[in-house]
């Protein structure tokens, strides 16, 4: 396991400058408590499908000594390496487990993901707005801030943001219009 | 060490395990699926089609102001529905009532009596639940996210 070292909880939270100097450089939460380990520079291949992250999560907990198995942990995923796709789908599914529990729109749009997703948007401008839209079509999701802070544009009509088929139907709609899906 | 979750509902079961525990001794039944289209407070005012969310502003961006946040906007809202402050959330004929739950004074949840005493809830983006009493999901902390503690009930006259 030479990319993979073990810190517990509160080593991390010592290092955790040091650690999370990357915007994607994510810290995620495991269990909702907390995590498992610190992954060193992983390689594209580790990020391939969730498979892949599965079994690489199996690995490092069997190779994880048995005196730290049973304590708190914190799980590090470098995304740098991943593909727009790989750690937009990641950050996606981290944001919603995070905030599913959240009633307020703000508590959602502030959560770390979120705002890295749009970061992402900033750099992979049409990458971003178009796997957004495809998961706006699938879903109906807080998408709208993200999609109005990357394109720079805002199609919902004021006031109607509260009600998430309409603003999910505009940027549908803004998104075919302007050949983006 | 639990799995990782496998899907969001089962993420969303770990929550509401881990965070609202009472509600696994008190016994609690899911009665809608799982969607993000109305929100706590909405469905304390039996809307199932919006949202009634004062944190993000007409164009959809986050409030700054931390009045948006707190209890006073959604008093306002509830007031100009027709509810008033009231006592307790003894059951009453003629009148339905909802508590508003916060954590300083941050609105953080709303939930409504039925007809049989019952209270529904919708927690988040999760389910509805039906649930015995208030203090049910009142909520454990939870980085931003808990549903705090019972501030007080309200009430209208059955419409």
């Amino acid at each position: 396991m030479s990319y993979t070292k073990i810190y517990r909880a509160n080593h991390f939270k010592k290092h955790q400058q040091t650690v999370c100097k990357n915007a994607v450089d994510l810290a995620c939460v495991y269990n909702h408590s907390y995590v498992v380990g610190v992954v060193r520079p992983l390689s594209k291949k580790n990020f391939q499908s969730d498979e892949k992250i599965n079994s690489w999560y199996e690995n490092t907990k069997k190779n994880t000594p048995a005196k730290y198995r049973n304590r708190k942990y914190i799980i590090q995923e470098n995304l740098v390496n991943a593909s727009v796709e790989d750690q937009f789908i990641s950050l996606t599914k981290r944001w919603k487990k995070e905030t599913m529990m959240s009633s307020l729109a703000a508590e959602k749009i502030k959560n770390l993901n979120y705002q890295t997703i749009i970061g992402l948007g900033v750099t992979f401008k049409e990458k971003i707005i178009h796997l957004i839209l495809k998961d706006l079509e699938g879903n109906i999701e807080y998408w709208h801030y993200a999609l109005k802070s990357i394109t720079g544009f805002n199609p919902v009509p004021k006031g109607m943001v509260n009600n998430l088929v309409i603003v999910r139907n505009y940027w549908l709609n803004w998104g075919k219009e302007n050949k983006k899906i | 060490m639990r799995p990782e979750p496998k899907s969001l509902k089962e993420a969303g079961e770990i929550y509401m395990r881990t965070y609202w525990p009472s509600l696994f001794t008190s016994g609690f039944e899911f009665t809608s699926t799982e969607t993000p289209l109305y929100n706590c407070a909405a469905w304390a005012n039996k809307i199932d089609t919006s949202r009634v969310d004062y944190s993000q502003d007409e164009e959809g961006n986050p409030q700054v102001d931390d009045y948006f946040y707190s209890l006073e906007p959604y008093i306002k809202y509830f007031e100009e529905h027709g509810f008033e402050i009231c006592e307790d959330g003894n059951l009453e004929q003629g009148f339905e009532k909802i508590a508003i739950y916060k954590r300083g004074n941050d609105f953080k949840h709303a939930s409504r009596q039925l007809l049989n005493g019952k209270w529904t809830s919708k927690m988040g983006d999760f389910e509805d639940i039906v649930h015995d009493r208030p203090e049910d999901v009142e909520g454990y902390l939870y980085r931003q996210m808990t549903s705090g503690k019972v501030a007080f009930y309200m009430k209208r006259k059955k419409l």
